[in-house]
């Protein structure tokens, strides 16, 4: 099994004609890690995996898989093996051919070839079909197809392109924790690649979020945090990732600070309300501009002791009922398009649209970004129960 | 189809329906017609569009399948007698008069009863010999009458057979009527085949064949340059292709001569009057199929190819486990394409071919159509020949024709 290292990579599909697509990624996966990209649609994440499997040459930078430079290394070379995001299997060879198609380039003894099949068939539950075409098999099925012809070949770095993408909601349950055995039985380096926030957040052992350079050209690197998924939930170092992980979206309030201190920060939102807010925002000025984050799930009843950071007042525009949540979405006024403050809550909210509802924001729960979204350190970490 | 449709659309179906039926057999026609008059007697265009069975001939086939033709022509102003002979024997005397100069012969005396059946001329008996007119007994043919009313009972035809060698020459001696009251007397002509036919299918075929399959070759891998590859100048080269190809091959026929007569001074076997140097032509034709084929690969998700190259393929690899085999429909339909243009080109091939025994089979059976004497129902007979090499590959290609052969590869 291999680390995988990336050092300054860049990429331009075309230098003419366009701008850069990544730049500056660093990244240093070690064996055996479980890594996912997660970013907005269009981001880079498909080309940097791609790069990685040696698909797309590498503009700028290393990449280096198991200690060596890999740069120019043929993907057959490179010992890695990828779940495409569209399985590409072949379609006029069985499943057991497809698995078996790379092993016979290989040369390998036939029946070495029939022992590993089998042996991979046998843990993707795939023994009965392994005569069929991928024609006749299902969604679910084909994937762990192309999962199985990956493992055949017993490659150091796993790569999956949104594996998951198509399949349904229960599907995806039952092939995420199979993935999950997969990469604790394999143990090998996994690199995946997903849109999927519970996917992100229960397979990865670090998450590495990329953003779009098209946003902010002028940006040093479009990779915006790799790190462990809590603490990327817990401290992102900027608004974007804050906004990125967490769904819903996590609420963001405009306001100037009205006084700091080493643990507590004092914000004065555009509406007038004070908010206390556990974090260290000691490099920053009074009456600086800054944007106050709060999560969702982390908004309390304003009459709730726990409600020490301070409360604000909205109006409802929608609320949603889904049986174990409950969502309240309200218009602040700090944007122009209708609701950008999102309550989610346990219980059911004797709310109805048009109302005014006060919330109450618990200090620890909140998160504060000063005016290039960089953020401030937090001082506590807001507890739930 | 699932769809509802009004009521209307009966009517509507069922005129589209006789329309396309109408169609069909306009298109139909011209085949039966030239069906037809390959069987019809004579080298006419014009005449019953189904032969009837009676008037209906094989000629024009035997002569395009390379057979002798056979035909018996009335000789004008000749006498048959018959005499008796000694024992109850009968000779037979016939007199002729071809082209101004006077024949005549007699027969071995012989015995009527001996005389088979005869349905054709190859298992007549043969009761000839030489005979001069000077030899002719007078007093014999004072008899004649008993011996002829004897003859009429046979109801038979008789072969006389004159001369040896390739100087030979049959008679037939048939009754001109019934009852038998005269008796005329047909020469046999026999016609060879006056062009290779089946040479020229032969030609036709290979280099067909060959051509179709170099096309192939060539064609699906240039296309797989275009379809997959980066380079510079991809589509200009792509479009100066397809216009290029617009401006007929007929066009540039002198070229073509001027251009094969110095290759052939290189490189004999290429040259003009060859079969390779024809082949060669017909290669510079393959733009519009590297489109038809570029187009289908672009439908196969290039995922797969990446997917075979991270197994470990090499390109070449890639292109013939992975791209051909998904590809087989389309090679099938590029194959028949290019192997019935080329069985029909004729430009080219007359201009590059000069050996009669080097035509391919559409320029040779122009051959039939000189001015002074168009011999249609030859023709006919050869423009059907040239159709059948097309049939069989199209049955035998049907097989490759499958559609679905893509799918379940990827998803969405
Ligand atoms: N072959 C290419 N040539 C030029 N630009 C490309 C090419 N492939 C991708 N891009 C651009 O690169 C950017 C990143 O594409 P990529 O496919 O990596 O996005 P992604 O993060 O995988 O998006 P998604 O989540 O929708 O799959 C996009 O803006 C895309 O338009
Ligand atoms: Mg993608």
């Amino acid at each position: 099994m291999a680390d995988v290292l990336l050092q300054k990579v860049r990429k331009n599909y075309n230098p003419a004609l366009l701008k850069d697509t990544l730049r500056n990624i660093n990244l240093d996966i070690k064996d055996g890690d479980f890594i996912v990209f997660v970013g907005p649609s269009g981001c880079g994440k498909s080309t940097l995996l791609r790069m990685i499997a040696g698909l797309e040459d590498i503009t700028d930078g290393d990449l280096m898989i198991g200690g060596k430079r890999v740069n120019d290394v043929p993907p057959s070379q490179r010992n890695i093996g990828m779940v495409f995001q569209s399985y590409a299997l072949y379609p006029h060879m069985t499943v057991f051919e497809n698995m078996a198609f790379g092993l016979k380039l290989k040369k390998m003894d036939k029946e070495e070839i029939r022992r590993r099949v089998v042996q991979a068939a046998d843990v993707l539950g795939l023994e009965a079909f392994l005569e069929r075409k991928p024609k006749a098999l299902s969604g679910g099925q084909r994937q762990r197809v192309a999962i199985g012809r990956c493992i055949v070949q017993n490659p150091s770095v796993f790569l999956f392109d949104e594996p998951l993408s198509n399949l349904d909601a229960a599907l995806r349950v039952k092939m995420r924790l199979e993935i999950a055995k997969l990469h604790r039985e394999l143990n090998a380096t996994i690199i995946y690649v997903t849109h999927d926030q519970v996917e992100a957040m229960t397979l990865a052992d670090k998450i590495c979020v990329l953003s779009p350079l098209a946003m902010n050209p002028q940006t040093e690197s479009n990779l915006e945090q790799f790190g462990a998924p809590l603490e990327l939930y817990n401290h992102p170092v900027n608004k974007f990732v804050a906004g990125f992980i967490g769904s819903p979206k996590m609420n963001f309030l405009n306001g100037v600070i009205e006084s700091v201190s080493e643990d507590k920060c004092v914000v004065k939102l555009s509406e007038g309300e004070l908010i206390t807010a556990c974090v260290d925002a000691r490099r920053a000025q009074v009456g600086d501009k800054v944007t106050l984050g709060v999560r969702p799930e982390h908004l309390v009843k304003a009459d709730s002791d726990k409600a020490d950071g301070g409360k604000i007042t909205c109006k409802v525009s929608v609320t949603e009922n889904l049986g174990a949540e409950f969502f309240v979405y309200m218009d602040c006024g700090s944007s122009e398009v209708g609701s950008d403050f999102t309550v989610k809550s346990d219980c059911e909210l004797d709310v109805r649209p048009g109302d005014n509802m006060e919330v109450g924001i618990p200090s620890t729960a909140c998160y504060l970004f000063d005016e290039e979204g960089k953020a401030f350190p937090r001082t506590a970490v807001y507890k739930r129960s | 189809m699932a769809i509802v449709q009004p009521k209307s659309l009966k009517y509507r179906k069922a005129a589209a329906h006789v329309f396309m039926l109408f169609f069909l057999c306009l298109i139909m026609f011209p085949l039966l017609m030239i069906v037809a008059i390959s069987f019809r007697q004579g080298n006419y265009s014009v005449g019953d569009v189904i032969p009837k069975l009676s008037t209906s001939t094989l000629d024009h086939w035997r002569l395009a399948l390379g057979f002798d033709v056979k035909k018996l022509n009335r000789i004008p102003g000749s006498v048959v007698n018959f005499v008796n002979a000694d024992d109850g024997k009968v000779q037979m005397y016939v007199s002729t008069q071809e082209d101004d100069s006077f024949r005549a012969f007699v027969s071995d005396a012989f015995d009527p009863d001996d005389v088979k059946k005869v349905e054709s001329l190859d298992d007549a008996v043969e009761v000839s010999s030489d005979f001069n007119v000077e030899q002719i007994d007078s007093e014999k043919l004072a008899d004649a009458d008993s011996a002829f009313a004897l003859c009429k009972t046979l109801a038979h035809k008789i072969v006389v057979k004159v001369g040896d060698g390739d100087s030979s020459a049959r008679y037939l001696i048939d009754k001109n009527d019934k009852d038998g009251t005269s008796y005329g007397i047909y020469k046999e002509t026999i016609t060879p085949p006056p062009f290779p036919v089946l040479r020229w299918l032969w030609n036709s075929v290979k280099v067909a064949f060959i051509t179709s399959f170099l096309i192939i070759c060539l064609s699906t891998t240039s296309a797989y340059a275009f379809a997959r590859m980066k380079f510079a100048g991809k589509n200009t080269i792509l479009n100066g292709m397809l216009i290029f190809q617009m401006f007929p091959a007929v066009l540039a026929l002198v070229a073509i001569y001027a251009l094969f007569d110095k290759i052939g001074e290189y490189i004999p076997w290429l040259g003009l009057n060859t079969h390779g140097g024809l082949i060669l032509s017909y290669m510079g034709g393959i733009a519009l199929h590297i489109w038809t084929i570029k187009g289908y690969f672009e439908t196969i998700d290039a995922s797969l190819e990446e997917a075979a190259a991270i197994d470990g393929a090499t390109p070449w690899q890639a292109f013939r486990l992975i791209l051909l085999p998904l590809s087989v429909p389309i090679l099938a339909v590029v194959f028949i394409l290019a192997f019935i243009a080329t069985v029909a080109e004729v430009p080219v091939a007359s201009v590059l071919l000069l050996d009669m025994d080097e035509l391919t089979l559409a320029v040779g059976a122009q051959q039939y159509l000189y001015p002074q004497n168009y011999l249609w129902g030859d023709f006919a007979a050869a423009a059907v020949l040239s159709g059948l090499p097309i049939t069989i590959v199209f049955l035998l290609a049907q097989r490759w024709l499958v559609g679905g052969l893509t799918a379940g590869g990827v998803k969405g």
